[in-house]
């Protein structure tokens, strides 16, 4: 059996958060951090009725053939979405390869893909369980480029970073920013136990790690947001343990492997939906998901506006599916 | 592979960058090794002056380790901005400005005297936080410029104002 703990789904669902986190264009502000936490606190409101359909022991399958395939959607645009992200990021990040140009990115981009097909098709289980090492490892690094933002930080930049759009517009950016919510349905019905209290754990640290990171990314690059295209990867990148020390390559580490596990979770989400609504394909399910992914990335390919229209599909593909299950139950009585 | 090991070569055969100084269309570069010593090229812009360095001294330079960058007759804040993003500097990079020319500057002085005689004088409270994000942080103000030591043949001479 797939089932996986609280923990484990935690480690998987906020590994893809962080790397969204870490990819974020544009100016950032205080505003964005409050937008951001109150945003994953609105999903936690989303997905608990979900949490409950699960609880009383039914599965996604419960929910009709359309839930599963709004699922599959969900899963496949976000994961497109990701290796867009992760194809604009490396702009800035696959520095030992920024000679090289697109090729070198190109070069990464597909390292990145294979290894999401090895590290997907060892099962749900096995990458649940791998990703709270690499949840660990992350944590500390971002411990590391927390405690060094705040120490080496102007207090003066949280004004500097001025916001100009407003709490609602960095709700819906939040909302935009978490396609993950179709994966997080599917990946919400392997927990074994305590679903709803996964759940919730789940949320809660997102809005506090989202906040943290965000309000970090303001300290250190706040001076100069104008000019900073990735504020949190510039973040991590101006944070220096000490004086002669930089940081990058293990930033550059943290990247690459959150980056991995999202897009793999997202692929083993989708291998596992399209197994229940296609059964005939027995084989390659995965690599297939995937090849579907990064045909989208390049479709998406430069940097999107995650605005209303955005939010408003990912919000209602997650909401949708309790909504279905209840209407089959109706129709069923 | 990833952290680039693999296809760079040796570390020898690059060009450890110590300090810059730009004025208008000509960069003086400093290295670490006295091999390399000092050289000025005319570009129009830093990355232009890289390339032409590194054809000039036959090896790649590597930016990511520069202390220091004077500069004189320029756009601040168009210089600076392409040394963080494209050079790669350190974020503690040290910026000051020349009170005649930063290429007799960095002939007359090595990069790494400077660099002790700026840190000296913001110990001794005489020269302001100079790093490149505070300086950059500083341009992008409201006031659009930013205190920084300013540097002649003998050393620390003063505070100047760095305008956008």
């Amino acid at each position: 059996m797939n089932k996986i703990s609280r923990f484990q789904f935690g480690s998987l669902m906020l590994i893809n958060d962080v790397f969204v986190l870490f990819c974020l264009t544009g100016g950032i502000s205080v505003m964005t951090a409050a937008g951001f936490g109150i945003g994953s606190l609105l999903q936690l409101l989303i997905v608990l009725p979900l949490a409950s359909i699960y609880r009383k022991g039914k599965t996604l399958k419960d929910c009709g053939k359309f839930a599963e395939l709004i699922a599959l959607l969900g899963t496949a645009v976000w994961g497109g979405l990701l290796f867009s992200m992760l194809w604009n990021a490396g702009e800035l990040v696959f520095v030992p390869f920024e000679g090289m140009g697109k090729t070198g990115r190109l070069l990464i981009t597909g390292i990145i893909a294979v290894v999401c097909v090895y590290i997907s098709s060892s099962g749900i289980k096995a990458l649940a369980r791998s990703a709270v090492i690499a949840a660990a490892l992350g944590l500390v690094c971002l411990a590391i480029v927390v405690v060094c933002a705040v120490i080496r930080s102007d207090i003066g930049n949280l004004e500097a970073a001025e916001d100009t759009s407003g709490l609602f517009r960095e709700v819906v950016k939040g909302f935009a920013l978490s396609g993950g919510l179709s994966g997080t349905a599917v990946m919400l019905g392997f927990v074994k136990d305590n679903i709803r209290a996964a759940a919730v754990d789940y949320f809660v640290c997102k809005a506090v790690i989202s906040s943290i990171v965000i309000t970090t990314g303001v300290l250190v690059c706040g001076g100069i947001m104008e000019i900073t295209d990735f504020p949190i990867v510039s973040a991590a990148q101006l944070s220096q343990p000490f004086p002669v020390q930089r940081i990058d390559s293990l930033f550059l580490i943290i990247f690459t492997v959150f980056a991995v596990y999202s897009i793999a979770v997202q692929a083993s989400a989708a291998e596992y939906l399209i197994g229940e609504l296609l059964p005939v394909i027995k084989k390659y399910r995965c690599s297939i998901m995937l090849a579907i992914m990064a045909g989208l990335g390049a479709v998406f390919g430069g940097k999107l506006h995650y605005g209303l229209p955005l939010a408003v599909v990912f919000a209602v593909s997650a909401a949708i599916i309790p909504l279905l299950y209840l209407i089959k139950k109706k129709v069923r009585a | 592979m990833l952290t680039g090991c693999s296809s760079h070569g040796n570390v020898n055969d690059k060009a450890y960058l110590r300090a810059a100084a730009i004025d208008g269309g000509r960069v003086t570069f400093s290295f670490y090794s006295e091999e390399d010593g000092v050289l000025s090229v005319n570009a129009e812009s830093p990355e232009n002056a890289k390339s032409a360095a590194e054809l000039a001294l036959g090896k790649e330079i590597f930016t990511g380790h520069t202390e220091l960058v004077v500069t004189g007759e320029c756009d601040a804040l168009k210089i600076l901005d392409s040394m963080l993003h494209e050079w790669k500097v350190s974020p503690s990079c040290r910026v000051a400005e020349a009170e005649t020319s930063g290429e007799e500057v960095l002939n007359q002085r090595s990069a790494e005297e400077l660099a002790d005689v700026i840190d000296t004088a913001r110990e001794k409270g005489l020269a302001p936080k100079c790093d490149i994000i505070t300086v950059l942080s500083g341009l992008l103000g409201e006031n659009g410029s930013a205190e920084v030591a300013e540097l002649s043949e003998k050393g620390f001479c003063g505070v100047a104002d760095l305008k956008r």
